[in-house]
C-alpha cells in the first residue's frame, strides 16, 4: 500500500512539474505558468522577484483582474473591495490591479502555493458565476423530469388568470375534471419575491379554486423569511434539494396515483 | 444574445470589413491621469452593408502600469467581439493549452490566435501565422486587421491623431 501511495504521489508530482512552464526575465525575475486555470481557460501565471537576498515578491502581473475584465466584469470599487477581502484571507495585497505577496526564502514555496490558489479562487469566484448555466434552467429541468416520470400532462411557460391580474408560471396542469396545478420555479427567492407570491397564490386561487399552487425554490438562496412565506402560502412548497417532496405532493393533491 | 455558428463566424471574418468609428480610446490619457491600461475599440461593419450595425467590435489593449521593482511581461491583446463574444483573438501567454472538442490536445507557448468553433467557442487556439514581428499594440492591431479582413483602421487612427509614422 505504501509503495502504491509513493508511486502515485511521485507520478503526480512529476506530471505537475512537467506542466509548469517558465519564462526567464532577468537574474532577479522569473515568470512561471502553473497548470491551474481560470474559468476562461487561461493559466495562472506569476512573476517571482528577488528584491533582497532573503526577500521575494510574488505578483500575478495583474492577470487575475484582467481575466475579470476580459469576461466583461466592470471592476468597480465594490468588486475591488470584495477581491481585497478575499486576498487578505490568504495574506495577499492588491496594488494597482496586481495581486502581491511578500515572503522570505524559507517560505517561498509555501507562499507560491498560497498565492496561486488565492488567484484562482478570486478569478473563479466571479468567472464561474458568470458562465455557469442559469440556476432557473436547472430547476426547470428537474421539475420537468419529475412531471414526465409521473406521466403528468402539463403545459410550460403559461400565464394563469387571477382575479386582479394574470400570473406567469413555469408549469400548468389544467384542471380538466381533476385537480389542477400551477407551479412556479423560484431560483432566487428573495423576501420581496416571496411576498409577491403571497399575493399571487391568493389571486390565482380566487379565480381557479380547483388549482393548487406549487412553488419550487432554492433553499440555499432562500432566507428564513422567504422560506416561511413560501411554505405558508403555497399548497405545495418544494425545496429544490428535496424533489422527492414534489412527487409526494403530486400524490397528495390527487394529481398522480400513489405508488 | 443571438446564437451563431462557426460557419457564420468564418463567413463574417472572411468578408471585407471596415472600421466605421472609434468607440473608445484611452491611448492618450488625460493630463495628470495614469490609467492602468491603454485601450482602443472600433465598431466594425461589412463593406457590402455599410449602414448595418453588426455589434462587431475590434478591441485592443495593453497594461501600462507596472509595479516598481517587479518585472512583468505585458503584451497587447486584441479581440474581435461579435455581440460581446470573442470570435477571434490574439494574445500572449507563457503557455496556453489547446482545447479541441473539450479535450486538451497540446499547448502553445507565446503568441496564439483564438478561433471560434461550435464545440469549444473561443477556447480553440492555433499559433499565430505569420509570426508576430513587432509586439507593440499598433503592430498587433495591424496583424489582426490584415488577417481578419478589416480595412480603414489607419484612417481611424489618423482621425484620432494616433497613427505613429
Amino acid at each position: 500500500m505504501a509503495d502504491l501511495i509513493q508511486s502515485v504521489i511521485s507520478d503526480y508530482l512529476a506530471e505537475y512539474k512537467d506542466s509548469i512552464d517558465s519564462e526567464p526575465v532577468d537574474e532577479r525575475n522569473i515568470m512561471l505558468s502553473f497548470p491551474l486555470h481560470y474559468s476562461g481557460n487561461h493559466r495562472v501565471e506569476v512573476t517571482i522577484t528577488q528584491v533582497a537576498d532573503d526577500r521575494f515578491v510574488i505578483s500575478d502581473m495583474a492577470r487575475t483582474i484582467d481575466e475579470l475584465k476580459d469576461a466583461g466584469h466592470a471592476v468597480t470599487a465594490n468588486l475591488r473591495k470584495r477581491i481585497t477581502a478575499i486576498s487578505k484571507v490568504s495574506g495577499l495585497r492588491i496594488v494597482d490591479d496586481y495581486l502581491v505577496l511578500d515572503c522570505n526564502r524559507k517560505d517561498l514555496a509555501k507562499s507560491l502555493q498560497r498565492f496561486i490558489e488565492a488567484a484562482k479562487t478570486i478569478g473563479d469566484a466571479y468567472l464561474v458565476y458568470s458562465v455557469k448555466p442559469p440556476k432557473e434552467e436547472n430547476l426547470i429541468n428537474a421539475v420537468r423530469e419529475v412531471l414526465n416520470r409521473k406521466k403528468v400532462l402539463y403545459r410550460e411557460s403559461q400565464a394563469v388568470r387571477g382575479k386582479i391580474e394574470n400570473h406567469k408560471i413555469n408549469f400548468f396542469v389544467p384542471p380538466n375534471g381533476t385537480p389542477g396545478l400551477a407551479l412556479a420555479v423560484l431560483p432566487n427567492p428573495t423576501k420581496q419575491l416571496a411576498e409577491a407570491w403571497g399575493f399571487k397564490v391568493g389571486d390565482i386561487k380566487d379565480t381557479n379554486p380547483k388549482v393548487s399552487v406549487g412553488l419550487v425554490y432554492d433553499p440555499e438562496r432562500a432566507g428564513k423569511a422567504s422560506t416561511d412565506i413560501i411554505t405558508t402560502v403555497a399548497d405545495l412548497a418544494v425545496p429544490s434539494d428535496r424533489m422527492k417532496a414534489l412527487e409526494s405532493g403530486l400524490e397528495e393533491k390527487g394529481l398522480v396515483k400513489a405508488g | 444574445m443571438p446564437k451563431f455558428t462557426e460557419y457564420q463566424v468564418n463567413e463574417l471574418v472572411a468578408a471585407r470589413k471596415f472600421a466605421a468609428r472609434v468607440l473608445e480610446n484611452t491611448l492618450r490619457p488625460e493630463k495628470g491621469k495614469t490609467p492602468t491600461e491603454k485601450a482602443i475599440k472600433f465598431a466594425i461593419r461589412r463593406n457590402d452593408s455599410r449602414n448595418v450595425d453588426l455589434v462587431l467590435v475590434l478591441s485592443g489593449r495593453i497594461k501600462t502600469k507596472r509595479l516598481t521593482g517587479v518585472a512583468s511581461i505585458h503584451k497587447p491583446g486584441v479581440a474581435l467581439l461579435w455581440h460581446g463574444k470573442r470570435i477571434r483573438g490574439v494574445d500572449w501567454k507563457i503557455r496556453h493549452e489547446v482545447i479541441e472538442n473539450g479535450v486538451v490536445t497540446g499547448f502553445i507557448k507565446g503568441w496564439h490566435e483564438h478561433l471560434w468553433t461550435d464545440k469549444d467557442e473561443d477556447r480553440y487556439i492555433v499559433p499565430v501565422n505569420p509570426k508576430m514581428k513587432n509586439e507593440d499594440l499598433q503592430a498587433v492591431i495591424q496583424w489582426c486587421v490584415t488577417k481578419w479582413n478589416i480595412e480603414q483602421i489607419e484612417e481611424q487612427f489618423e482621425l484620432e491623431g494616433l497613427w505613429q509614422t
